[in-house]
């Protein structure tokens, strides 16, 4: 199946295809079933692809559905999941002027209230809280949470300090509202209502407390649905007894700061992954494993080192709010090929992330008590891992001053429609004072610059140890190549002269003949060393005389080959200095030995963490048939050696131990690759989980192969 | 049907789902499966909808739950399950034909899921909701449509090649 075939398919498919190339193409389709399969597959892909938006459609309305699921289930929670987690219709500060009935209606007297029969709203129960003079949070019956501070009343103007008598009534349900002849009613206009509610605070004596504007009170109201849009109002009685709703202003939700520490920031699944993996729950551990995926500048590479990352590409949205930091540019990434010509590349091709240094730089004590560290803001960088979009966390980082709901506003506007739901929560804003917010945006600003140094730091490091030990390897490997040739040569050299004497010696040559002779001598000579080159038997004549040099077939085989990582076979001629080392292929030797010749063959292999070895001497031929090797220390391969050289007939033999130390280099090398290349799956695993975009760097290779 | 009408549809539609899940369970279909073939059912609903000749002459949820039902026999005959059979085996209005078709489709389908999200994109947005490659370049952030178009082509080819290693049909048959 090739890719040209899915362009022509692709053109034959859509129509765009001429009419004389749609002929030709038919024809050549009515021959050629693995063709029509192809096509028919091809077709299948494009309705299949329509079949998965329909299933986006359908997984979305399903996560709307279990999200308004679990929302019910939280408000029918615990307190303390109300006060920290539960979604609320609205959040307001009451006051007393605005909470009391106007003069038109029938405002209940101070003497009256002190009467139990005395309400608010008639014909609607009511519940009594004590308020002790101190930060307090209150449950209602049916769930809606008070939270009345220290100093949040003020008698003659003045913080009260003293015991509240506080009358609370609500009406949720529209049988409740109908029953007590609550109107649902704004100037004539009906309004859809989430519940009504009444609060009124008295001193031990019964005078009316007011509420200190500046402090407030805090009202959460569990609800089944966020319905965007919801407004708190104020109820003014009409002459006719009737509630108009007057003085819409909007809910607002405020975020319940938490200990940085118990949030948790990571992408979702990186900590499942990590807990299946068993690896250290160490936050250390994991953060900076976490930091090891990233991609800095210029660290992306998949066709080189100079690739920078996307930095924020990849939206076409515009804005002018200054609130919004404009992107970072997506233009073209500069390149060099191999022959230093520049081209570009469109920086699409780059992983979209969310960097982690751009996390870790937040996600400290340093943060506590803003936006950041609030449930309702873990819950949206979940999200903004999945959309891989860095602005979107810039967004928050940069406004740690904003309500929530305005920075989820922006987000909506750069297109991200996943924030819509989060904006319908109307999250408020932590107010800090303006100085520490600077300082922190700052300190934010360093953290990850910080933070990226480190990481470029540690990888230098890296990259230069791991430079020097490829250098290292490149070297020992340079030396063996010259060792091996020098080797090669010394050990033809010693043959030749060998086989060269031997003839001289067979056909009767003298010295003096030799040089007298000189075109004959050239002659066998030349004869001799094609033998010798070519390890054929070969037979020489002259003057009647003849002389065979002869060349027996040697072959072995070493039993389990694949088991080991490097297998070498070398063999020590008796005679000779040098020895050599003969090229094997999946596990079987071939090699002719010289029948005038005793050679010891030694069969050496290695793993990752032990040697193996074999030795077998006075050989000239044969085949030795499946060889079993046996396990064997550093120190007793090196004196087997040793003792196999020392019987060797020649004086001054070749020594063995350079080739020993760049076997055991290659041993090594052979661990330190493989660790390497163990780290950078593991990295590149990793990498796929916690960057949702990230489609792995083989992905990149075949879109740019 | 317009894309809100079809969004208000399976939001309703998915107000049952604890009716659906009910029932599903009774004829035998484990717990952590239903919502696989829910939603299964929901996008063969949709998509029949989007037949202009199709009519629906039974309330939405009898169809949908039937699919679910025709979903689940199959599978379970395939996986050779015991099934708990109810009185009827008929999707109305729906062949069976149409039925094996959408089956052999989330084949197909689950090729394009194995795709990166990138990939996936521009598939859905090209040949599902039938966006220009100029649209796609621009919403995806391409530098210009022939990258786009590169890249659309490259990820088709290796959908074509994931759609054949799993050309048979098997128990992701219905994983959504």
């Amino acid at each position: 199946m090739e890719t040209n075939n899915t362009k022509i398919i692709d053109a034959y498919l859509s129509g765009s295809m001429s009419e004389t190339d749609k002929i030709s193409f038919e024809e050549t389709l009515k021959g050629n079933v693995a063709l029509q399969q192809e096509v028919a597959l091809q077709k299948d892909l494009y309705e299949a692809a329509k079949r998965n938006v329909t299933r986006e459609a359908v997984r979305s309305t399903a996560k709307k559905y279990h999200l308004n699921q679990k929302i019910k289930w939280l408000t029918t929670g615990a307190a303390i999941l109300l006060l920290t987690t539960a979604v609320v219709a609205g959040i307001w500060k009451l006051n007393q002027e605005e909470s009391a009935p106007s003069e038109n209606s029938s405002p209940p007297s101070e003497a009256s209230f002190l009467d139990t029969t005395a309400v608010l709203i008639n014909d609607l129960g009511r519940e009594i809280l004590i308020w002790e003079g101190k930060d307090s949070v209150y449950l209602s019956k049916s769930g809606v949470l008070l939270s009345i501070p220290e100093g949040a009343f003020l008698k003659d103007g003045k913080p009260y300090t003293g015991k509240a008598v506080i009358e609370w009534q609500e009406a949720r349900d529209g049988a409740t509202i109908m029953r007590s002849g609550l109107s649902t009613t704004s100037k004539g206009e009906l309004l859809e209502t989430q519940g009504m509610f009444s609060f009124r605070a008295h001193d031990e004596n019964g005078n009316l407390l007011d509420l200190d504007p500046e402090i407030g009170i805090y009202v959460q109201v569990p609800v089944n649905e966020i319905k965007p849009g919801m407004q708190l109002y104020q109820g003014e009685f009409a002459e006719n007894g009737l509630i108009n709703w007057v003085n819409p202003s909007p809910l607002e939700k405020i975020p319940v700061p938490v200990p940085m520490t118990d949030l948790n920031f990571y992408p979702d699944g990186y900590k499942d992954t990590l807990d299946q993996i068993k690896l250290s729950e160490s936050k250390n551990y994991r953060d900076s494993l976490y930091l090891a995926c990233e991609f800095l500048d210029n660290s992306y590479n998949p066709w080189g080192d100079n690739q920078p990352d996307d930095s924020g590409h990849g939206s076409h949205h515009s804005t002018n709010n200054p609130d919004i930091l404009p992107a970072e540019s997506d233009d073209l990434i500069p390149m060099t090929d191999s022959t230093g010509t520049d081209y570009v590349m469109p920086s699409i091709q780059a992983p979209k992330t969310i960097p982690p240094s751009s996390v870790l730089a937040f996600w400290n004590s340093k943060f506590d008590n803003t936006i950041l560290s609030t449930r309702e803001f873990e819950r949206r960088m979940s999200t903004i891992h999945q959309t891989c979009e860095k602005k979107l966390l810039q967004l928050y980082t940069t406004n740690l001053n904003k309500p929530m709901w305005y920075i989820d506003s922006l987000a909506m506007s750069l297109g991200f429609g996943a924030f819509e739901l989060f904006y319908a929560e109307r999250v408020g804003a932590l107010h800090l004072t303006n100085p520490h917010l600077a300082n922190l945006r700052e300190f934010y600003a360093q953290g990850i610059e910080s933070i990226q140094k480190e990481v470029a730091e540690i990888r230098a490091q890296e990259r230069k140890a791991e430079k020097e030990w490829d250098d290292q390897i490149s070297v020992s490997r340079l030396k063996e190549i010259l060792r091996e040739t020098d080797r090669k040569n010394q050990n033809f050299n010693e043959e030749y002269n060998f086989n060269h004497n031997f003839v001289s010696q067979q056909l009767g040559f003298t010295q003096s003949f030799r040089l007298t002779r000189n075109v004959i001598i050239v002659n066998i000579d030349r004869e001799v060393r094609k033998a010798t080159e070519r390890r054929q038997t070969t037979t020489f004549s002259f003057r009647g005389k003849t002389s065979t040099i002869q060349y027996n077939d040697f072959s072995f085989e070493v039993k389990d080959h694949s088991t080991y990582k490097k297998l070498y076979a070398y063999l020590l001629p008796d005679e000779f200095t040098s020895y050599e080392r003969i090229q094997g292929n999946a596990g079987k030797f071939n090699y002719p030995l010289n029948n005038g010749l005793k050679y010891t063959v030694v069969i050496f292999a290695m793993n990752e963490e032990s040697y193996f070895y074999h030795e077998t001497g006075s050989l000239n031929g044969g085949n030795l048939g499946e060889i079993t090797l046996e396990s064997i220390t550093n120190d007793t391969f090196e004196k087997r050696i040793e003792k196999i050289n020392q019987a060797r007939k020649s004086e001054n033999v070749m020594s063995f131990e350079d080739e020993l130390s760049w076997l055991k280099l290659e041993q090594t090398n052979y661990k330190v690759q493989r660790l390497r290349e163990e780290k950078r799956a593991f990295l590149e695993r990793i990498r796929q989980v916690v960057f949702p975009c990230y489609e792995g760097r083989e992905f990149y290779e075949i879109v740019y192969q | 049907m317009s894309e809100g009408e079809r969004k208000n549809d399976l939001k309703l539609l998915y107000r049952k789902w604890k009716e659906f899940k009910r029932y599903l369970k009774s004829i035998g279909c484990p717990d952590q499966e239903v919502e696989d073939v829910f939603q299964e059912a929901l996008v063969i609903y949709s998509r029949r909808r989007e037949d202009p000749n199709f009519v629906l002459t039974v309330d939405a949820f009898h169809y949908v739950k039937n699919v679910g039902k025709f979903l689940w026999y199959n599978q379970a005959r395939k996986r050779k399950i015991d099934l708990v059979f109810d009185d009827s085996f008929e999707v109305p209005e729906t062949s069976n034909e149409f039925l094996e078709k959408e089956i052999k489709l989330r084949n197909v389908e689950s090729a394009l899921e194995k795709l990166g999200a990138q990939c996936r994109n521009v598939i859905n947005s090209f040949y599902g909701l039938g966006m220009s490659m100029r649209e796609i370049s621009l919403k995806f952030g391409f530098r210009n449509e022939t990258v786009a178009k590169a890249l659309k082509y490259r990820c088709l080819q290796k959908a074509k090649e994931f759609a054949l290693q799993t050309s048979e049909p098997n128990q992701n048959d219905l994983k959504a």
